[in-house]
């Protein structure tokens, strides 16, 4: 399979990145990855990114099915029982709230976890050629997939916004 | 959020990076000498454990009418410890409460590791402690399913749930910064750090599914956590025994549990602070803040006390207005005072700034709180059990035998043990969410 070429330029403060990002988005430079030790309001926006990400969908599925399971259970364990009481319904509305409510967290937890793993693409033991250890402590990155022929220029650019560092990888 | 409550003195990320994940590799002495003393701690309830399996439940001291003893006391008490972790890491996160950053990380492990705890001592209480999966809602041959009409089976479903859930919670929170410490380590630390992190790389996509993630799980856990400790208070409220059958008794447990969830806060990080020198992150104003807490919660828990005996009273019940005459009165009711001076009247020392910034007050008002909310579950558990309708049934459970004593000393030390190992492992402070507070910045 042919390598594909990448450009990556690292950042050591945040405004920097974000003014970088901007810059980028204005001259048509398509950006891959953005890294950052920490979470950022700041490199969202100007990524132009929506708040929330579509993990929503996985909890919501996951509400769902857990109420439904909650119920499920309870009221078939009822029937189980074979426990009937004069003037009690034979299967309670009740009690059923709270096995429901409890599995619909328990549930919508579980997806809401598995739709983050899943979306990440992760767990993942092998970490891209790109990265750079430091994406995890003190400074940033901008990852731009390029060809032989824009390479240059991105790196160029990239060094003109304010990368302290800019390294060509193949990966 | 006032600049004094955040993280103060930190001149870079690197620096933030340095000062929590060094903490973790040279704890010093103090910490291995707490370590010693834990330990022996765990070993003594173990022990007493393994005793009372071996000669069955009569080693310990309940007897009818008391039933349920330490053991259940000790239980309620743990849940309730473990509220507070998901008031600090959920509530306030939602409420965009920034003092919680240096802090919610360590809560959440206390959470995580009081309701394991927790989880124990019904299996303590059991006896036949091997007999445990017969709550587990598979189908038998005898038809037997658990009765999920049960209050008993709402709590086992209400506490496994919240335990997933905190777990899920911590756990999630620790990745960013499980892969910063394989990012700073070599060879075997690496490899298991970065196990852990599960290939964690901090791109924006990640941090955007994190940041939703952690969002929804917030979302998902503050109802979750009033849920938890209002179906405990089911276990007693949903029964007919006077002192028990309260409608106020949900907003009355989950309060006082996060009465005793925050004392708890307080006795742990003030150690903490000092033994890991984190002055500069788990900062006064934080600690105050916690303080301002206690304010609330112990004047909600003042309140119950007062309004349950008024009901006691204004309702005629001449059971339930017998059974609160003898709490104050009877052979508990030393219990009972010690109990409303340490949640409700020691307390509101803390309205005086003096108080609430000193940390030899908020330290002892911490202890004191956490006895008074033990005493408080043996007030209400113990002493109603003993004191119910008919003289002809009345009893007393005297004093805990040594195997509960034993057993009491052990849930305390492996508490501490889990938290000291947790300290020595893993971050006690977000670096993260500490980063995301930081403004550091090239200013041109």
């Amino acid at each position: 399979m042919a390598k594909k070429l990448a450009v990556v330029g690292i950042f050591a403060y945040l405004n920097e990145l974000v003014s970088a990002i901007e810059d980028l988005r204005r001259q048509k430079v398509s950006i891959d990855a953005v890294y950052s030790p920490l979470r950022s309001e700041q490199i969202r926006e100007a990524l132009g990114e929506p708040i929330l990400g579509p993990g929503r969908f996985f909890t919501l599925t996951g509400a769902v099915l857990g109420l439904l399971t909650g119920m499920f259970l309870a009221w078939y364990t009822e029937t189980q029982w074979m426990f009937d009481i004069g003037g009690k319904p034979a299967i309670g509305i009740v009690p059923v709230v709270i096995p429901a409510f409890e599995f619909f967290i328990l549930i919508a937890v579980l997806f809401t976890l598995g739709g983050f793993l899943f979306l990440n693409r992760i767990p993942s033991m092998r970490l891209p050629a790109h990265y750079d250890k430091r994406f995890s402590q003190d400074r940033f990155g901008i990852l731009v997939y390029c060809t032989e022929a824009n390479c240059e220029s991105v790196s160029r650019i990239l060094k003109n916004l304010g990368a302290e560092e800019v390294s060509r990888i193949e990966e | 959020m006032s600049e004094a409550a955040g993280p103060q003195g930190l001149t870079g990320y690197g620096a933030a990076d340095d000062q929590i994940l060094g903490a973790m590799w040279n704890p010093g002495r103090v910490y291995w000498t707490f370590v010693a003393i834990t330990a022996l701690g765990v070993l003594i309830g173990a022990s007493c454990w393994a005793y009372q399996i071996a000669t069955g439940l009569g080693a310990a001291n309940i007897l009818h009418p008391a039933m349920w003893g330490t053991y259940l006391v000790n239980f309620v008490f743990w849940v309730g410890i473990a509220h507070s972790g998901t008031l600090i890491s959920a509530i306030l996160f939602l409420f965009r409460a920034s003092w919680r950053t240096t802090i919610s990380r360590s809560s959440e492990a206390m959470t995580v590791f009081a309701v394991m705890i927790a989880g124990m001592f019904p299996l303590i209480h059991l006896g036949r402690v091997w007999l445990v999966y017969w709550i587990v809602p598979y189908p038998n041959q005898r038809n037997l399913w658990p009765n999920f009409q049960s209050p008993l089976v709402f709590d086992v479903v209400a506490v496994s749930t919240y335990l997933t859930v905190s777990f899920l919670f911590w756990y999630t929170g620790l990745m960013p910064d499980l892969a910063t410490i394989r990012d700073r380590t070599a060879g075997i630390k690496n490899r298991i750090y970065g196990f852990f992190s599960l290939g964690w790389r901090g791109s924006e996509k990640t941090w955007k599914t994190y940041g939703t993630a952690y969002l929804l799980f917030a979302a998902l856990a503050t109802p979750l956590v009033i849920s938890v400790h209002s179906v405990v208070s089911w276990d007693f409220a949903l029964g007919i025994v006077p002192g028990w059958h309260s409608t106020i008794f949900a907003p009355y447990f989950v309060a006082g549990a996060i009465h005793s969830g925050l004392a708890m806060v307080l006795v742990l990080l003030i150690p903490m602070r000092k033994i890991f020198r984190f002055e500069n992150l788990i900062t006064m104003e934080v600690l105050e803040n916690v303080a301002k807490t206690i304010i609330l919660t112990g004047l909600i828990v003042g309140y119950s006390y007062a309004i349950e005996h008024f009901l006691a009273w204004y309702s005629g019940g001449k059971a339930e207005e017998q059974q609160y005459m003898w709490r104050m009165t009877g052979y508990y009711s030393w219990c009972f005072w010690l109990m409303v001076i340490c949640n409700a009247v020691v307390p509101i020392a803390l309205f005086f700034k003096k108080v609430r910034t000193s940390i030899p007050a908020l330290f002892s008002i911490g202890i004191l709180v956490l006895i008074g909310m033990w005493l408080e579950r043996l007030v209400i558990i113990v002493g109603s059990e003993a004191h119910e309708f008919d003289p002809y049934s009345w009893g007393l459970y005297k004093y805990p035998s040594i195997v509960e004593w034993g057993i009491l000393i052990g849930s305390f030390s492996l508490f501490f043990f889990l938290f000291l190992l947790f300290a020595k492992f893993l971050p006690t402070i977000s670096v993260a969410d500490v980063k995301e507070k930081m403004q550091v910045r090239r200013d041109d």
